[in-house]
């Protein structure tokens, strides 16, 4: 028997199973399932617009699960990304009206609007971001600061400094680039999303076929083993960090262009919504298990639920305890599987 | 010594820690081919002397040289840089990761820009697998595996760096007799490869089976390297433990033991199978075993840490199926573990804090501590154990490892526990302090509780116990009274 026969069929049981395995998945079930019973209800759920609405919602707060999960697969947490984001965009405003003075124009005109290039205010938010994570992944390997501590009090330090450099008032964000953001639609698909979809593309890429993203996954299911083998943990937990303060920043320009404004108090307790999308989504709290991939589907399943919720006219405060009990039986349902496996 | 110079070895080597020495002269050497065993009591130092060889500890003194050329790891990554690779005991695996990327770990097959290269790795750890004979898929997740095919995944993991040296660090301890005999098989075959063994096992008859040569440590130093036809079983046993210790030293004082208060029928669980004894009234009881016989586990169950599957559990006369360890402590079981700072103290907390801990419930009215009755029972205790402190205040992290080891005692005796389970009470202390808890937990058995011991030295048991269980692989291998207490006996039965 040869040897070239044998590698093909390997590949093809290897690409079958995961389509395979995304047909038999329960989230996307549970997401048509949402839509079918959001169509049986309401008129408005299909439209073109709600379903746009939906998926522009999902964009943000899937950007901060992707983020979430790239740091919960080496097993730690990042409490830090909902501040990080708010706090990127503002940096990003502040620095730039900055460099405009420098340069003598007035980009912060009448009732604090922001009429600057949009584009360098979202490349120093996205610096920002970058910033923001390895600062964290520093702490927390090269400091032994446990991740838990280190980016709630990254949260809290970002969240006083959002109000010091927005002075409590909001900025409004102005510019047409800022309009493609957050409004146009393509064939049904907002910007935005489309933004979710190629940096999950990325992720996905860089966790699933590169040596380095492997590493994530070897860290979280056993660090001593990965570091006796030599590999040099600590750089990969600083950029699993970076790799999350990228993907707030993201977030943070998807919904600040959809809003046109940035706002100190924005945001908050979003970073335990991305907590719970990415363990909905099967990533496990303790590392080492997880895909971006589940975690986009259940995004999109949380937006789903979240829409077809308001839709029926449930408050959000229903909606944060509807939140929460989904978040409680996540974890419920991955610990007890977690310990049948071990078994 | 051009052409023959050995594989590895070592010369002159000691290691000294703050007080113990823990190899003192150690010269050791291996050939291309052969196996070479390393036997020894616990303590006796081979894990010091493997940690020195893999480079996860530095010598005090002396050299190691590879090939004739002298060499210092720093780590064990250098160490495997210079092709000399470890089996260890416990599995040191990621179980969330495939067969193959767990062989390949930190030296995965890569493609341009980073990116995996799956087919080859799959392809490359095919072929380790089949260099061992063994038909497990490259593919499958590394949890889902048995035991026994982890430990084989760890060897192929020392193969992938394609080692002149493997050292397997009792990697039977876990396995049963099919496992081993397959294990011994790919050791025979990795032989016949030419690559160098180091093989340290407690299952002595698998060491006389596999060995060329066999190293016997005791106390730190070597007392014999002997091919292995010149060795047996009873000669090994004898050589481990040197002389014939003399029971009935100082602390030992003959009680007249009262009625059973614990009864152990038959238990067991997934670790162990069929433990029967039974504890008297004022009795200590030691259990003996070398790692990995599962002593652990079975006080563990004892005291409601792990589960009991079958068998039956009798204390003072009733059957009981602890759900949790409060429930055994509800019912008078105390477990004193080894790790007296993770699972015994509040490091941060007094004296009077730590000794009260158990007994909260017992001395508050109307949910407010009664302070005098806590006084009370610190002074008790601080003065049945003579623990040295400045002061009832003074913080536990101040006090000395034995004075701290009997603060953990106080704690169940204020509790009013009738069976205490000590888990080696004296590791970490000094000499000094060693008698004084013996003292301490004989104090105990005469105020009528009954003690379950384990202790890593046999010795020490020897000194204090009324009777020895041993056991073996989850199972009972024996039982001495303190009149037919004798080393070498005892020994014999760990390798039954």
């Amino acid at each position: 028997m040869s040897m070239a026969p044998l590698i093909q069929t390997d590949v093809g049981t290897v690409q079958r199973s995961s389509a395979h395995m995304l047909l038999r998945d329960p989230l996307l079930w549970l997401i048509i399932a949402v839509v079918v019973i959001g169509a049986l209800t309401s008129p408005y759920y299909l439209t073109p617009l709600n379903i746009a609405n939906t998926l522009r919602n999902t964009a943000a707060i899937g950007l901060l699960s992707l983020g979430m999960t790239s740091v919960l697969l080496t097993g730690r947490i990042d409490l830090s990304v909902a501040a990080t984001m708010v706090f990127s965009v503002i940096v990003g405003v502040v620095v730039t009206v900055e460099i405009g003075a420098l340069l003598g124009e007035r980009w912060l005109v009448r009732g604090n609007s922001f009429a600057g290039p949009p584009g360098l205010v979202i490349m120093i938010t996205i610096l920002t971001g970058i910033t923001v994570g390895v600062l964290n992944g520093i702490g927390v390997a090269y400091l032994k600061v446990a991740s838990f501590i280190m980016t709630l009090v990254t949260l809290t330090a970002l969240r006083g400094l959002n109000y010091i450099l927005t002075n409590g008032h909001p900025y409004y964000l102005r510019g047409s680039t800022f309009d493609w953001i957050g409004d146009s639609v393509y064939f049904g698909v907002p910007t935005g999303f489309l933004i979710f979809i190629s940096t999950l593309l990325v992720l996905l890429f860089f966790v699933t076929r590169t040596v380095a993203g492997g590493r994530f996954y070897a860290i979280g299911g056993n660090e001593v083993a990965t570091l006796y083998t030599g590999i040099k943990t600590n750089r990969y937990v600083v950029l699993a960090f970076g790799i999350s303060g990228a993907c707030s920043a993201l977030a943070g320009v998807v919904l600040t262009s959809r809003l046109k404004s940035v706002d100190a108090p924005l945001g908050s307790g979003y970073e335990l919504t991305a907590i719970a999308i990415a363990v909905i989504g099967g990533v496990s709290l303790a590392g080492g298990v997880g895909s971006p991939l589940r975690a986009m589907l259940a995004s999109v399943l949380f937006a789903a639920t979240l829409n077809l919720l308001g839709i029926w006219g449930v408050s959000t405060w229903y909606q944060n305890l509807t939140i929460g009990l989904a978040l409680i039986i996540a974890v419920g349902i991955s610990s007890i599987r977690r310990r049948i496996i071990e078994q | 010594m051009t052409e023959t110079s050995p594989l590895l070895e070592v010369k002159n080597l000691s290691k000294r820690f703050p007080g113990v020495l823990a190899l003192n002269n150690v010269s050791f050497d291996l050939r291309a081919g052969e196996v070479h065993s390393l036997v020894g009591e616990n303590g006796a130092g081979k894990s010091t002397l493997l940690s020195c060889i893999n480079g996860l500890q530095k010598p005090s003194e002396g050299q190691i040289y590879l090939s004739g050329q002298k060499t210092e790891f720093n780590n064990p990554v250098d160490a495997i840089r210079e092709r000399l690779s470890m089996v260890h005991q416990e599995l040191v695996l990621c179980p969330n990761l495939t067969v193959a990327e767990n062989i390949f770990l930190g030296r995965e097959p890569k493609r341009r820009g980073g990116l995996k290269d799956v087919v080859r790795l799959e392809n490359d750890a095919r072929k380790l697998l089949d260099r061992l004979r063994v038909p497990i898929d490259p593919s499958r997740k590394l949890g889902l595996l048995s035991l026994n095919e982890q430990q084989i995944v760890e060897i192929c993991r020392a193969l992938a760096a394609d080692p002149k040296v493997i050292v397997f660090d009792e990697p039977s301890a876990s396995l049963n007799d099919d496992q081993v005999t397959h294990l011994l098989q790919i050791i025979h075959d990795l032989k016949a490869q030419g690559l160098g063994i180091i093989y340290v096992s407690h299952r002595l008859k698998e060491v006389l089976d596999i060995s060329d040569r066999i190293t016997v440590l005791r106390d730190g130093q070597i007392v014999a390297t002997e091919t292995a036809e010149n060795l047996n079983e009873r000669r090994l046993v004898s050589l481990m433990v040197g002389r014939e210790s003399k029971p009935g030293e100082s602390t030992y004082s003959h009680r007249d033991l009262g009625e059973v208060v614990l009864d152990a029928q038959q238990i067991g669980n997934q670790q162990f199978q069929d433990i029967s004894f039974s504890l008297h009234k004022g009795e200590i009881l030691g259990i003996a075993g070398l790692l990995g016989c599962q002593r652990e586990a079975v006080i563990r169950a004892l005291f409601g840490a792990q589960k009991i599957d079958s068998g039956k559990l009798v204390i003072h006369g009733r059957e009981q199926r602890f759900r949790s360890p409060h429930d055994a402590i509800e019912n008078g079981v105390a477990l004193m573990a080894a790790d007296r700072k993770q699972d015994g103290l509040v490091l941060s907390m007094t004296v009077e804090d730590n000794i009260s801990l158990p007994i909260l419930d017992r001395i508050r009215s109307f949910g407010f501590l009664r302070r005098r009755s806590l006084t009370e029972v610190t002074r008790e205790m601080i003065e049945l154990l003579a623990i040295k402190v400045s002061g009832f205040a003074q913080k536990i992290s101040q006090l000395s490892g034995g004075n701290q080891q009997k603060v953990v005692i106080g704690k169940w005796i204020a509790r009013k526990s009738d069976i205490i389970i000590a888990e080696d009470p004296t590791r970490g202390v000094d000499v000094g302090a060693k008698f004084e808890i013996w003292r301490a937990i004989q104090s105990l058995a005469d105020e009528g509780r009954s003690v379950i011991l384990l202790t890593t030295e046999l010795e020490e048991m020897m000194m204090v116990c009324d009777r020895i269980v041993v056991m073996a692989r989850g199972r009972i291998t024996g039982s001495f009274q303190r009149d037919e207490f004798s080393a070498e006996a005892i020994a014999h039965r760990f390798f039954v």
